[in-house]
């Protein structure tokens, strides 16, 4: 990250078409991200509509991808499940980058004894295990959505907080900060001229590696029974409903997980598609 | 250490719905005088400071409460569950080095071969997959098809033997470990790539020597030090793992108890689990520390 | 492994240790168990499955789910028991008598002794009733004692009950948690610890008790029917969801399983080691409200809401059709039960009439739902049933002490969707969610007070004649389906997965399994 100024816009661009994996897995990403926010539209039935007299019915006509157990359209489930998984995913991440990125960022601008106390505040936030700390927030406040995005949100904020420290402290010793610095920039006006631009590209590779993480937390605590409650559904919970029929009616679970697998893998690879492009010198 | 203590305490006091409702829920009725005499119990009446204080002075003679269901004090049930989560998180480090390692060691001495690029394949797919789905998965063919392996519970080694115990934790190491392996991989896929470019390795190559060999003097040593450091940095991941494989599994640990607390409101254990799980993951982190001093000579502690 | 040798000594020691670490793990994990083998040759071990979520003690006058009987039976002894067909039979209690219509004398059974060595006798019954009436214990039954005068012993085994009026209904409540007897010594020493490690005079010891995973219970050496129990221990996996358990089930691990989804039915009953058994129980899916409360404090809105549900499609989509629909609280077959009454019907037509009669004017309706797999699938579907007569419901699944809390106290929701694991006797099931302070009537403590259920109530209890009490509680069911006071939406089926070796299994229509009976061939 230390060639400052960055490289040019175009020449990112051609970096990113080089990598393989990067168009293919950010065009899948496009595609889901589309599909949800396209729910309404796309939903071929009311996703908490009960067919009472279609229950567990197979792939086929009417039902794209089947019906579960209470006879309710996965495809509608599914594409409204996804606007649950991946605004719980997004938002969250996003949330903790509004809150981490400008606390990692200034304490790393600071140095010090600041720096070293929220040094020691993120790390002690970074010492409980995230998954059981999601997982109480969320039962103990009471599940919802607001509260699921909350407590991933409180999970993340300190390992962004931690990430732009650490690279704050990369550009803060660059020349050219040096010279700004000497030229009589403020703080604020360093950060924000200098800093921000400089760790942008990295700290959103972060991000959205930290979206797949976040997906897979809203399944776990889906799973341990403190996510989204029936009738919404969220793919986690999608799966856990579906488990129970792997033998008798597999296409119940194959499609939620399914769909939480290609959203993980897209985001992570195009993460890492994304790093080589900023970064090429680390690519093996 | 203090921050963590404060954190874990702020979790649970601040969240609604405070022990003092929950203990009544099970009471007749709502009488105020039943209300205020458990107020004043647990000290609610007084600030936050005081009590934080209270109970950090409680903390530090190892006091963590009693649990609200059981009444059994804290520290015990959690000392009576920790040897579960030991046995299943250090089964699952062992596991994931086990495996990962040598492959990892084979997927970057020849970088971009058809093995590493399987094996990039499946660490990406492993990455993604959430582990409860991977444990019930493994539970279906192995238990329930195959039926080779039991489905759930736990034998402690006076209860079943060796074989007994070992048969019940293979599936909960398999599944806990699955996400690990794919890091260690990485890590040594990457270490290893990186140094076989080295002039030193080049060299001994050149010299003739084995590739076995080479890798073994050279390039091992250089790999298994940061796969250590991070393996003892990701234990706070393994327990949020384990939280997940205990409940699928029906393991009698710390995991199971903690999401019980949890359901059932059981403040104090709750509390005190998130904090057993905070203390672990920060010595993990200096056993780390000190594993790598010990291996990597050019660190000292002064 | 000569490689190994060529490293430098730390890292040639760490791999080391790893490598025989791992291969003795795999290589001992492959081999069968034969310890175990051998060990299971000699005693009788028996593995249940059970579908047990967040039980929160073992103290019978103080718990609170009736999942908490299941190891009650096996670990304390009753009082008085019930026979198959429903007659009063001694427990504890070798023999009884009712001196006058209001006093009954029980003489206890001699020789009997706790498992902590300490002895039955009426001192010790006494502790117990008194422990039950005293308002500071807390007891979930005392409800059941509000009209006992007084107790006392009169001999070293025989106590003396006196009620304020007559109720033969009272000695149904020995049979269930208010005739458990626990250790007073051991309730002395352990306090409140006691729920956790319960002592009683039953035909299991609670060994161990792990939350969240298991139960082991052991033989009682000294328990007084000698043939009992059959198996030397008893493991019960206690699990969170249907899921798991069935897992458990499938891949041999469990010998017995109660409430096996319907899903499940056709493995099990094509399966070679296991039977499936299809009985009745009074164990049942329910919907209460908080009659206190708008807007399910009006009739017209409650026969909507009763008119409204489709049971029969409950029953077939969630239950695969295993259970039974009934007209009244206790299921057909049940010596109260009026054969010929009729359910009440499903028409949706005629729940929005009744809903144009009612002072409802579309507000939401607020319903809290047990997190059972089976419970928070029917509530959905009763969701939908109520949204198509133009009444939208909010489900909110919540765990048994938040229900506690937030809906019996009276403070949230209108109503409840949940379990009702019923009572062997009529009187105690309509009393304790319809009675006046009854354990389950909304809101704790006093209930909503309906001083018809009281007059009926005590029409049923004041006899002991089953005809002149099934008259009455007929006209219980009658009312209570008029005034759509409490719904039972169906009765649910024991659907046991019993292992083929498995002996002493028995349907009891009370539908909890009677452990101390179970043994392997």
């Amino acid at each position: 990250m230390t060639d400052y100024p960055s490289d040019r816009p175009s020449t990112l661009r051609r970096r990113f078409l080089r990598t393989r994996t990067g168009p293919l897995f950010g065009g899948l990403l496009t595609l889901i991200v589309a599909a949800a926010i396209l729910a309404p539209q796309l939903a071929p039935h009311d996703p908490v509509r009960q067919y009472l007299d279609r229950t567990l019915a197979p792939p086929g006509a009417g039902f794209p991808l089947g019906t579960d157990d209470l006879g309710r359209d996965l495809l509608s489930r599914l594409l409204y499940g996804g606007r649950v998984t991946l605004l719980a995913a997004f938002v969250s991440v996003g949330v903790a980058t509004l809150v981490g990125l400008p606390v990692g960022m200034v304490s790393g601008m600071l140095g010090g004894q600041g720096d070293v106390w929220i040094m020691h505040a993120i790390n002690a936030l970074l010492s409980f295990p995230s998954v059981l700390l999601a997982f109480a927030i969320s039962a103990l406040i009471g599940p919802s959505l607001a509260v699921v995005v909350l407590a991933i949100s409180i999970v993340f904020a300190p390992r962004m907080a931690r990430f732009a420290r650490g690279q704050t402290l990369v550009v803060r010793e660059t020349p050219f900060m040096e010279a700004a610095r000497a030229a009589g920039a403020s703080q604020g006006r360093l950060i924000f001229r200098h800093v921000l631009p400089n760790i942008t590209a990295p700290v959103l590779v972060e991000a959205s590696l930290g979206v797949g993480y976040a997906a897979l937390i809203e399944a776990s605590i889906s799973f341990l029974g403190a996510g989204i409650q029936p009738p919404r559904s969220s793919w986690g919970l999608m799966i856990k409903e579906g488990f129970g029929y792997m033998d008798s009616a597999p296409w119940v679970a194959i499609a939620p997980g399914a769909a939480i697998l290609l959203l993980t893998l897209s985001v992570n690879l195009l993460g890492d598609a994304m790093r080589d492009v900023f970064d090429p010198k680390v690519r093996l | 250490m203090v921050l963590v203590t404060l954190a874990a305490f702020m979790l649970v006091t601040l969240l609604p719905g405070d022990a003092v409702s929950a203990l009544l829920a099970a009471a007749e009725g709502a009488d105020p005088r039943i209300e205020e005499s458990l107020r004043l119990q647990f000290g609610l009446d007084r600030p936050f400071a005081v009590r934080y204080a209270q109970w950090l002075a409680r903390l530090a003679v190892g006091d963590l409460g009693r649990s609200l269901l059981s009444r059994q004090p804290v520290l015990d049930t959690i000392l009576a569950r920790l040897p579960v989560t030991i046995i299943l998180t250090a089964g699952a480090i062992l596991l994931s080095l086990v495996i990962g390692i040598p492959l990892g060691l084979l997927a970057g001495v020849r970088p971009n071969s058809p093995a590493d690029r399987l094996l990039s394949g499946l660490a990406a797919l492993g990455v993604a997959t959430p582990s409860f789905w991977l444990g019930i998965l493994l539970v279906f063919v192995f238990a329930q098809s195959l039926g080779w392996l039991p489905s759930f519970g736990y034998r402690s080694l006076p209860e079943g033997g060796l074989s007994e115990m070992l048969r019940h934790m293979l599936l909960p190491w398999l599944t806990l470990s699955a996400a690990r392996i794919v890091e260690v991989v990485r890590q040594v896929r990457s270490g290893t790539a990186e140094i076989m470019t080295q002039d030193f390795i080049r060299t001994a190559r050149a010299k003739g020597l084995p590739d076995r060999l080479v890798l073994w003097r050279h390039a091992l040593k250089n790999v298994l030090v940061p796969v250590i450091t991070v393996t003892g940095l990701a234990v706070g991941h393994l327990l949020s793992g384990a939280v997940v494989v205990e409940v699928i599994f029906l393991l009698p640990g710390m995991g199971t108890l903690v999401v019980e607390g949890v359901l059932q409101r059981d403040f104090p254990i709750t509390q005190g689990v998130v904090l057993a799980g905070a203390t672990a993951t920060i010595a993990a982190s200096l056993v780390a520390d000190v594993l790598y001093g010990l291996l990597d000579p050019r660190v000292r502690y002064d | 492994m000569t490689g190994l040798r060529t490293c430098t000594p730390r890292i040639a020691w760490i791999a080391c240790v790893l490598g025989v670490v791992a291969l003795a793990m795999l290589a001992t994990a492959a081999l069968p168990s034969l310890a175990s083998q051998q060990a299971g040759a000699r005693a009788v071990h028996i593995r249940i499955a059970a579908v047990e979520p967040n039980i929160r003690n073992y103290d019978p006058h103080k718990g609170f789910s009736g999942l908490e009987h299941r190891v009650l039976y096996a670990v304390f002894d009753q009082l008085v028991r019930f026979d198959r067909a429903g007659n009063f039979v001694p427990g504890l209690a070798e023999s009884w008598e009712w001196s006058d219509p209001r006093t009954l004398v029980l003489n206890l059974r001699r020789g009997v002794k706790f498992h902590d060595g300490t002895p039955f006798n009426a001192e010790a019954v006494v502790f117990n009733f008194r422990r039950i009436m005293n308002p500071e214990e807390q007891s979930i039954v005392r409800g059941e004692w509000t009209g006992v005068e007084s107790v006392e012993a009169t001999g070293e085994h025989r106590v003396r009950i006196t009620l304020r009026v007559a109720s033969a209904a009272f000695l149904a409540a020995l049979t269930d948690r208010s005739g458990m007897i626990v250790s007073p010594t051991a309730v002395r020493q352990m306090g409140e610890e006691f729920g956790h490690r319960p002592v009683g005079a039953g035909p299991f010891v609670l060994q161990t008790w792990v939350p969240g995973s298991h139960v082991t219970l052991v033989r009682n050496p000294d328990y007084w029917e000698k043939e009992f129990p059959k198996a030397d221990r008893l493991t019960i996996y206690q699990f969170k969801a249907d899921e798991p358990a069935v897992r458990g089930l499938k891949s041999g691990g469990v010998d017995f399983m109660q409430g096996v989804p319907s899903k499940d039915v056709a493995w099990v009953k094509a399966s070679r080691g296991f039977d499936f058994v299809d009985r009745p129980t009074v164990s049942s899916l329910v919907m209460s409200y908080n009659l206190t409360k708008a807007p399910v404090d009006d009739v017209h809105f409650r026969r909507a809401i009763q008119a409204a549900i489709d049971r029969r499609a409950i029953l077939n989509v969630v239950y695969g059709g295993i259970g039974q629909l009934s007209a009244s609280m206790l299921p057909k077959g049940f010596w109260s039960v009026d054969p010929v009454m009729l359910a009440p019907a499903y028409d949706p037509a005629r729940a929005k009439h009744h809903l144009s009669q009612s002072k409802y004017r579309g507000e939401k309706l607020s319903l809290v739902v047990s997190p059972d797999d089976r419970i928070v699938k029917s509530a959905q579907m009763i969701q939908q049933f109520l949204g198509d007569v133009g009444i939208p419901a909010e489900i909110t699944p919540l765990p048994g002490p938040e229900q506690l809390a937030r809906f019996f106290t009276g403070r949230e929701f209108q109503g409840r969707i949940g379990g009702w694991s019923g009572r062997s006797d009529p009187h105690l099931n309509y009393f304790a969610v319809i009675g006046c302070g009854g354990s389950f009537n909304v809101p704790r403590p006093r209930g909503y007070c309906d001083p018809r259920i009281e007059e009926l109530l005590q029409q049923g209890s004041a006899s002991q004649d089953r005809e002149v009490r099934k008259k009455a509680y007929s006209a219980l069911d009658l009312y209570l389906n008029d005034q759509a006071m409490f719904l039972t939406l169906l009765h649910e089926s024991w659907a046991v997965a019993t292992r083929k070796s498995l002996t002493g299994f028995v349907p009891y229509l009370f539908g909890k399994p009677i452990y101390k009976e179970f043994g392997l061939r």
